[in-house]
């Protein structure tokens, strides 16, 4: 019994051990002076914020940001409006073609995007949404949506249909049932499906390459990578824009983090 | 007025799923008539005209070699990433599937590497194993277990092997919060029997656990592969396929033909029979692996 114990532990520490330490590295690099940066020491003998001053004075990464910003909460706005209404008649409704449109739903999330990255951009080009950050939302619920409407299914069974039932002898309408009844009572799988989306746009690489061509629509991503391409030995920049652009998802994540994991965990089981 | 609600009421479910039905016909079944188009011309930059070219651009992909050196790789790819990554995600599960402070706490937190941009990562672990002053070769020189620093992004051997391990450590935790949720719909009582019947850990592991996440493992397998194959930008970051070629899997092949070579025709044509491949090999799994209906 300690063996396993004790096993547990060593496994526990190692675990640990390989996730946090590339953060932990990166955050100390970011903050020692060029004349250290390259040097291996665990902990750091000086400290300066001067990596973080000349990557925001002197390069476009608060655009980066704000562009991100609003791409994530674009996304997510406009996956919670779409997803929570099919997802509604799916797992609530019988109706004529319910099957063939839960089959298009998984196609697509098992369809390769980058198939589509030559095509898209044809698509984006006709419609006018080549540079431009309407377009890479577009996108982005293309490819956050399908899996939403999956997680949804188990917050949706959970939700008795007697329910429904009672509020249709009460003489509710169908859509005040979903507004009054059933939606206080999936708010965390609606918290579930926004954070995803917001995770999904926020980390998207491909699209935002190909689609975005000029520097004051770039998103975080692609703004880190370009700064990394021409600095490849900028390490203090490089550091400082990592940790700057996983900043503000972390701090997201630290509000929101715990209804995430319990939903995907909800969602994924049924 | 009645039948009027009556006539809304079966309207309802298709005005509801109306939007994202259309919202996937038109940014993924639009697009993907265009690449089927596409295949069949011999188009160069995107946005110009080729001339029909017939099924050339399908017999070059299947009779070049490069294209079945990158199904190799992708091949590789795929089985690596599940491999590690699913026994990364049943540790990290098994570990946490009981109630405590610290287990809640690393429950939430688990998940960090895989909320993070790919860009990230990459930093993260090209600044590790940076070929001139990266840690871990610092760390093995020290070690004496070699000489001089190897930079091994760079190398024509290890860089496949590395960029795995790197795209492991953005994915696996994920998995993990999927396994888990697997795991607390086991109750308790089973372990409790199986430890008066005398089975030790090992045997309710393979007894007991195992068989009860059947239809998560299912699904993981399924979309897990179809998401890691279609994994393109830590490929593309880290090593842009190279070096030489050994890190181009489908994806990164595809997206050099399109947006390197600029051979949007060439790019499309191997796009399409990509596509048919994995759906065969979706149509397979569903049938032989799928969790039996009663």
């Amino acid at each position: 019994m300690t063996v396993v114990k004790i096993f547990r532990y060593i496994i526990g520490i190692l675990l640990t051990f390989l996730i946090v330490f590339p953060f932990y590295w990166v955050i100390v690099s970011s903050f020692k002076p060029a004349d250290q940066i390259l040097k291996p020491d665990l902990f750091p003998k000086a400290f300066t914020l001067v990596h973080y001053q000349e990557l925001i004075e002197q390069t476009s990464y608060l655009t980066n940001l704000s562009n991100s910003i609003i791409v994530s909460i674009g996304t997510m706005a406009i996956s919670v409006l779409i997803v929570i209404p099919a997802s509604f008649a799916l797992y609530r409704m019988k109706f004529k073609g319910r099957k063939f449109v839960s089959r298009l739903i998984l196609a697509t999330y098992v369809f390769p995007g980058i198939l589509l990255l030559v095509p898209v951009y044809q698509l984006m080009a006709d419609l006018h949404l080549v540079n431009s950050l309407l377009g890479l939302m577009v996108i982005n619920v293309t490819f956050a949506a399908p899996f939403s409407v999956w997680l949804m299914q188990g917050f949706f069974d959970n939700v008795p249909i007697a329910l429904d039932e009672s509020a249709a002898i009460d003489g509710a309408g169908r859509m005040r049932t979903l507004f009054q009844i059933i939606l206080p009572l999936i708010g965390p799988g609606i918290a579930t499906i926004s954070i995803y989306a917001f995770i999904m746009a926020w980390t998207e690489f491909a699209f935002s390459s190909v689609l975005i061509n000029s520097d004051a629509l770039r998103t975080l991503p692609i703004g880190l990578n370009a700064i990394m391409g021409q600095y490849t030995v900028r390490w203090g920049w490089t550091t400082a824009g990592a940790v700057l652009a996983l900043l503000p998802v972390v701090i997201f994540f630290a509000f929101v983090g715990k209804y995430f994991v319990k939903g995907l965990t909800a969602g994924a089981v049924k | 007025m009645l039948g009027k609600g009556k006539k809304f009421n079966k309207l309802l479910p298709y005005l509801l799923v109306a939007p994202i039905v259309i919202w996937i016909l038109v940014t993924i079944f639009v697009p993907l008539i265009s690449v089927i188009k596409e295949s069949f011309y011999s188009t160069g930059f995107i946005g110009t005209k080729g001339t029909f070219v017939g099924l050339d651009q399908y017999k070059a992909a299947l009779t070049s070699s490069a294209y079945w050196t990158a199904w190799k790789k992708s091949l590789i790819w795929v089985l690596g990433n599940g491999l590690t990554q699913t026994v990364l995600a049943f540790s990290v599960a098994l570990l946490l599937n009981k109630a405590s402070r610290m287990t809640n706490f690393a429950r939430n937190w688990m998940i960090i590497p895989w909320i993070i941009p790919t860009i990230v990562v990459a930093i993260f672990w090209q600044w590790i194993f940076n070929g001139s002053y990266g840690i871990f070769n610092h760390v093995l020189q020290s070690l004496h277990l070699i000489d001089k620093p190897i930079n091994l992004l760079g190398d024509s051997f290890w860089s496949f092997p590395i960029v795995i391990f790197i795209n492991t450590w953005h994915w696996f935790p994920f998995m993990a919060v999927i396994v888990l949720a697997g795991l607390s719909t086991i109750s308790q009582d089973i372990y409790e029997a199986a430890d008066v019947d005398g089975a030790n850990k090992w045997q309710q592991f393979w007894r007991i656990t195992f068989p009860s996440l059947g239809k998560i493992t299912f699904a993981l397998g399924l979309v897990g592969t179809l998401w890691s194959f279609n994994i393109f930008d830590t490929i593309y970051i880290l090593t842009g396929g190279g070096p030489a070629g050994a890190s181009t899997t489908v994806p990164v092949m595809i997206y050099q033909q399109a947006f390197e070579q600029f051979k949007i025709g060439q790019a499309s044509a191997t796009s399409i029979i990509t596509a048919i491949f994995l759906s065969i090999f979706a149509f397979f799994f569903l049938k032989f692996a799928g969790p039996k209906e009663e």
